[in-house]
């Protein structure tokens, strides 16, 4: 009697010991790839910050000092948001046929710096915020996107043009036109994702420091008027 | 607000009526169970042989649950179920506790998964929106018994919970003179505690929940020590039973457990009032029984 309920319940647990490696397993490889995922997009968002603004002195060959050209910058950074669909696929691979929900934990943080580093490369190129949909077709089917990492994700882009904006404030001429531009960007999306804060764990701390960049952004502009003025006279 | 934005608004409107839908069926679904846990709160000062009438008292509820298994399976959408599970996983773990203690006070052994599900009516069709998990099982299983099932996690959690219990009971039976309980529990912890270590645990909620379970194993040999060096055991006829109705434990008559015996009746005649007929009492009807049973267990 006692020896059956032993082996009985032995039974149960290498049952148990089968579908717990497997899914730990998986989460490992998960963690992994979104890693290479994040890193690989952190380097696309320092390419799209070196690429020269229009004003810099550019190299003999309309080459900026690090050694990017003016009009290529967001192609190469296009053709590396490309590559990283290799990764994209890797990570479909593993959630074949499994319930993907469960380890949107694993994927998410991946997911979301994706999504800064190609609504940055959106923004530079076409002035407007990417949309849901359009980012949706550079993931593979299998991927899901939750709404949450698409507004968490763009939430981060504020913060990259803060660093953007005030690069562009420091150069004189039309560029600093553009600061202006990004100041107007940044309080639309800003506004536009307020109303959706309650739904989204995480977004409104976002939101705070959206607000914070947005003050720098509104503060650099003002002072870089005060100061052409005050030079000029 | 452009197009994008607003259709994202929408989505997010929707999903949030969902779920304010599920958490107010969660919220029922814990009613029950709290009503129950609180009930078999009282196993630690019930002499085994009136346990089952104890048992008989909270499996009514227990099988209303399935009320509440059906109506969320309808509410979550197909192939949620891990959108949603945070809402319901701790209730569900506590579900999966109960049904397993009840199923070791009655028998001595451990209720597989898909028996849980079956008693908590949770069909195989739902599996892509409610379903217990095995870590849920596990974890609820850390205070009596173990389910089996295909989700490994949600078990291991309700079994943990079960070990837990059962040292607690094993201190309590033997203060209510019940001396061959712990020996019963000692064994069918033990067998939990040797499943446990065919899993490769990682770092998470899971592994320190199993690390508690040493701690029970101890406390529980303590007991079984203290009692075999005073001889209070009676020589061990069935280890499955911990509380079989037809086999009171002979050990409440011998002469050395006198303050036993007292205590026993004691208990016995707080016990003496009228069954609990309606589930709905049971948190009322507990909390007026409550001080007549402090006594004999301080």
């Amino acid at each position: 009697m006692v020896a059956a309920s032993r082996d009985h319940i032995l039974t149960i647990f290498k049952d148990f010991s089968t579908t717990l490696d497997d899914h730990n397993d998986r989460k490992e490889r998960l963690v992994k790839i979104a890693r290479d995922i994040t890193v690989l997009s952190k380097r696309i968002i320092f390419l799209l910050h070196r690429i020269p603004i229009p004003g810099h002195n550019h190299g003999p060959n309309g080459v900026g000092e690090r050694g990017i050209s003016n009009i290529g910058g967001t192609d190469e950074a296009y053709v590396k948001l490309e590559g990283m669909k290799k990764l994209l696929q890797a990570m479909s691979e593993q959630l074949q046929g499994q319930e993907v929900e469960r380890y949107s934990a694993m994927i998410s943080p991946g997911l979301q710096e994706y999504i800064e580093a190609l609504s940055f490369a959106h923004y530079l190129r076409h002035k407007v915020l990417i949309s849901y949909n359009e980012v949706k077709s550079y993931l593979p089917p299998i991927i899901p996107l939750p709404y949450s990492d698409y507004l968490l994700g763009v939430s981060d882009l504020t913060g990259e043009l803060l660093r953007w904006a005030i690069s562009a404030i420091g150069v004189d001429g039309p560029s600093r036109q553009k600061a202006t531009e990004v100041c107007t960007f940044v309080r639309t999306c800003s506004a536009d994702i307020e109303a959706l804060t309650p739904y989204v764990r995480g977004l409104s701390r976002k939101q705070g420091i959206t607000t914070e960049s947005l003050k720098k952004i509104e503060f650099g502009t003002s002072i870089a008027r005060f100061a052409v003025s005050s030079w000029r006279s | 607000m452009d197009l994008n934005i607003a259709e994202i608004h929408a989505h997010l409107e929707r999903e949030a009526q969902v779920r304010e839908k599920i958490k107010d069926e969660v919220l029922e679904l814990e009613k029950k169970i709290r009503s129950m846990t609180g009930t078999l709160n009282k196993i630690h000062s019930t002499l085994p042989k009136d346990v089952p009438a104890l048992l008989s008292t909270v499996r009514p509820t227990l099988l209303m649950c399935r009320s509440h298994s059906a109506r969320l399976a309808e509410l979550v959408p197909p192939n949620q179920f891990w959108r949603w599970k945070e809402l319901w996983s701790k209730h569900l773990q506590s579900a999966v506790f109960v049904a397993t203690l009840i199923q070791f006070l009655e028998s001595g052994t451990l209720l597989s998964l898909p028996d849980i599900n079956q008693t908590l009516g949770i069909q195989a069709g739902w599996a892509d929106r409610f379903y217990i998990q095995i870590e849920d099982y596990l974890h609820g299983c850390r205070y009596f018994t173990l389910i089996s099932s295909p989700y490994t996690d949600y078990t291991c959690v309700a079994v943990i919970s079960l070990i837990n219990e059962l040292s607690r009971l094993a201190v309590n039976m033997v203060t209510l003179g019940s001396y061959d309980a712990p020996f019963r529990i000692s064994a069918f912890t033990k067998d939990l505690a040797a499943g446990f270590s065919l899993l490769n645990l990682k770092n998470d909620l899971l592994r320190r929940r199993f690390d508690s379970i040493k701690y029970d194993l101890k406390k529980i040999e303590e007991v079984v020590y203290d009692v075999s060096l005073r001889n209070l055991n009676a020589p061990i006829q069935a280890p499955a039973l911990a509380t079989s109705p037809t086999q009171p434990p002979t050990c409440y008559g011998t002469s050395s457990s006198r303050t036993a015996q007292s205590l026993a009746a004691t208990t016995e005649a707080a016990d003496s009032r009228p069954p609990l007929e309606a589930p709905e009492l049971l948190g009322a009807a507990e909390q007026s029984g409550e001080p007549q049973q402090a006594a004999p267990s301080a």
